[in-house]
């Protein structure tokens, strides 16, 4: 018994990295098609985004995300941009971490271009702000001050989409997908101050922080992570939005396969720790 | 052909990252310099297309008279004056730009933080409706005495003597749940991010799965 | 403790030397504070249109922050180039990589299609993503090795984590059909009471930090010499 306290206390560490990365690989390879099941905030999220239907307001959705946030939130912005889309919903993309200026461009154009949308007329991409806070209260008087132009340079005022666009009473509903500070921002001011509906799409390292404000209805819903999108998507598969299974859905097999895992770890490293414990305890005893 | 030439590069770079696995060597070291390099090229674009152009030098371009009379000059100032914080002698320059920040910030937060993250959450603990079923209000009760007793903790005016001891404790409790919920959700984000490499070299590099 | 002979109330200086170039900056945070504290309340046009201009001042300030910091890592892999230093050629091909990444982005802009966006999409991409995906390895180290029942919080915390772990994913419902209900009641309740406490304390010491910034108490932001 002691023997195997020690090995495992001695383990090389290279060997749970293997571990990890088979259980991330092999479900890929034989998929195990593990049901997904949308739960409360996920729903309500949806709920919000589909109650802009037919309402001609456009949704707000601001890409507060860099590459290293793109595998979990790159789903869940790719959902909802899929959601808007399907529903005929004018979207405004805006944003507030450098990179995800870039991450916006490509998702937005590639999204737009399967449901044959229009740049301009059923979606703008307003571009970079590096104030959060600033753009944020300008944007409860007027969105032009935040961004007097869009990405490309052009004014608001040539586009369609931003013919009777002004402030956040404009929008249907405002939408952060966010791996940083902006969800606090976007409560204080958007929604504190302004009255702003909001949705929120966290990384799950966040997301268990935003429960108090789901719950104090300050938002109307959150989608956490890669697990957060794949509910998202079976909501959209269900609802004949998505011809297939998009990358949250698709990761759900490995993300329960390494959970396992890595629970098992845990009790292999306490199985360790209490015999260790209880070896000591015998010397002294 | 551009497409597999530039598919090949961000696999063989997502291998050099990856080799930091086995120990830290050049090609990890290389990607990561390499990553550094072009974000700090993509910043100067992103500055250049997203703010200077067109929030200072469209605006000079279009009526420079304007520009002047409307004390635009004012924050391009400001901005440069963040620049002098480069230079030793300079440096304290560079503090104006700061403070408008800090004070700004400081004075616009304290309404609004108060309302959304005091008196709020607050209201929201106290009106809970204990209805539903026997897990509803549970929960309920639990949100109600879980908030006071973790708050609780957090009062170090007084020393931890009969009340006060026993309801830090629940609180501790309360705070560790909290903690395991998030430590929980960081491991799913974690493995989330290995997903999405692993989806990236087996899909769109090796092309093993559809 | 001595007061400064200007502003008895405002700058208490702890037997420090002031001058200007102190005193004007925490002056100067004062006000604006004040100024947009007591815009909200006084819903006036004219403040309105004040408050919208330092606002603007607030994004061009921000934007020199990141300019500063783009010149401040030039400046630094320039320096390490120059003398030699361990590890130089790194900094060269980080020199290299920026300048040209610039370069090339001014030249075409950064819209879907440029160069410059295959670059973001092929070199800073893969590069950023991995790096942080490393972290579910050191993630998982770390649970086997730190994450002990050593006493009663820590059990609780472990089993939280471990429900949580499971019933958040598809797997939970087979090893127990009530493990995704028993997460999502901890989530539900006991972690929004446990964040709920956290977040209304920091509530109470943002704003207890802001106005210690109004009345020129707090000067950490000014540097060392602050």
């Amino acid at each position: 018994m002691s023997t195997l306290a020690a090995k495992l206390e001695n383990l090389d560490r290279r060997w749970i990295f293997l571990l990890v990365a088979v259980s991330v690989i092999v479900p890929f390879l034989y998929p195990m098609n593990l049901p997904v099941r949308p739960t409360k905030p996920v729903k309500q999220a949806f709920d919000a985004v589909e109650a802009l239907a037919g309402t001609g307001k456009p949704l707000l959705l601001s890409y507060d995300f860099e590459p290293g946030g793109d595998a979990e939130l790159g789903p869940v912005a790719r959902a909802l941009l899929t959601h808007a889309f399907a529903r005929d919903i004018p979207v405004v993309v805006i944003n507030f971490m450098p990179a995800g200026a870039g991450l916006a461009e490509n998702d937005l154009k590639r999204t737009a271009a399967k449901f044959n949308k229009v740049y301009g007329k059923d979606y703008i991409f307003l571009g970079y702000n590096p104030s959060v806070l600033n753009a944020l209260l300008l944007m409860g008087r007027e969105v032009r001050d935040a961004f007097p132009t869009d990405s490309t340079g052009r004014v608001l005022d040539s586009y369609e989409i931003m013919k009777d666009v002004h402030s956040y009473d404009d929008f249907g509903l405002v939408v952060d997908i966010s791996s940083s500070i902006q969800p606090e921002y976007f409560i204080r001011y958007a929604v504190t101050r302004f009255g702003a509906k909001l949705v929120l799409g966290a990384t799950a390292v966040m997301a268990s922080d935003f429960y108090p404000y789901l719950q104090a209805g300050q938002c109307k819903g959150l989608i956490g992570g890669m697990k957060g999108a794949a509910e998202y998507e079976r909501l959209l598969l269900d609802n004949n939005m998505m011809a297939r299974l998009g990358d949250g859905m698709r990761g759900m097999d490995s993300q329960s396969l390494a959970h396992a895992v890595i629970v098992l770890l845990i009790v292999l490293g306490n199985l360790s720790f209490f015999l260790g414990r209880w070896k000591r305890g015998g010397h002294h005893g | 052909m551009a497409d597999v030439i530039w598919t090949w590069i961000a696999a063989l770079l997502t291998l050099c990252v990856f080799s930091f696995m086995y120990k830290d060597n050049p090609l990890y070291k290389f990607a990561e310099h390499l990553m550094v390099g072009v974000t700090g090229g993509y910043l100067i674009c992103l500055a250049w297309f997203e703010v200077i152009r067109p929030q200072v030098v469209n605006p000079i371009m279009k009526d420079p008279a304007a520009w002047f009379a409307g004390l635009q000059f004012i924050p391009v100032i400001m901005m440069l004056l963040m620049l002098a914080r480069l230079g030793e002698k300079t440096a304290w320059l560079a503090r104006f730009p700061l403070a408008f920040i800090v004070g700004f910030s400081a004075g616009v937060q304290i309404p609004q933080v108060i309302d959304a993250e005091v008196l709020k959450q607050v209201q929201s603990t106290v009106q809970v409706g204990f209805d539903g079923g026997i897990a509803q209000v549970a929960g309920d009760l639990l949100l109600v005495v879980g908030t006071i007793c973790a708050l609780m903790y957090f009062f170090f005016s007084m020393p931890r003597k009969r009340v006060l001891k026993w309801t830090s404790q629940f609180g501790v409790l309360v705070l560790m749940a909290g903690f395991g919920a998030s430590f929980g959700y960081t491991v799913m984000a974690r493995i989330s991010l290995l997903i999405g490499r692993v989806l990236f070299l087996m899909r769109d590099w090796l092309h093993v799965i559809s | 403790m001595r007061s400064c002979r200007c502003c008895p109330v405002f700058f208490e200086t702890h037997g420090e030397t002031w001058n200007l170039k102190k005193i004007l900056p925490v002056a100067f945070a004062s006000l604006v504070g004040l100024f947009s504290l007591v815009q909200y309340f006084v819903p006036h046009p004219s403040l309105a249109g004040i408050f919208r201009e330092l606002n603007r001042w607030g994004v061009f300030i921000f934007a020199g922050a990141l300019v500063m910091g783009t010149i401040s890592l030039v400046r630094h892999h320039l320096q390490k180039v120059a003398s030699k230093d361990k590890n130089w050629p790194y900094s060269l091909v980080t020199l290299v990589s920026l300048f040209a990444t610039a370069g090339i982005g001014l030249v075409t802009g950064m819209e879907r299609g440029t160069l410059f966006n295959d670059i973001f999409v092929n070199v800073l991409m893969p590069t950023e993503a991995t790096m942080f995906s490393l972290l579910a390895f050191f993630i998982a180290s770390a649970s086997f090795r730190a994450f002990r029942a050593r006493n009663l919080e820590a059990t609780v915390l472990l089993l939280t984590a471990v429900i949580v772990m499971l019933g958040r994913v598809p797997i939970g419902r087979l090893l127990w059909s009530g493990m995704p209900g028993v997460a999502n009641w901890l989530l539900d309740y006991a972690n929004t009471a446990a964040k709920r406490a956290i977040m209304i304390g920091v509530g109470l010491g943002i704003a207890a930090t802001a106005i210690k910034v109004l009345f020129g108490k707090e000067r950490s932001y000014m540097g060392d010499d602050g």
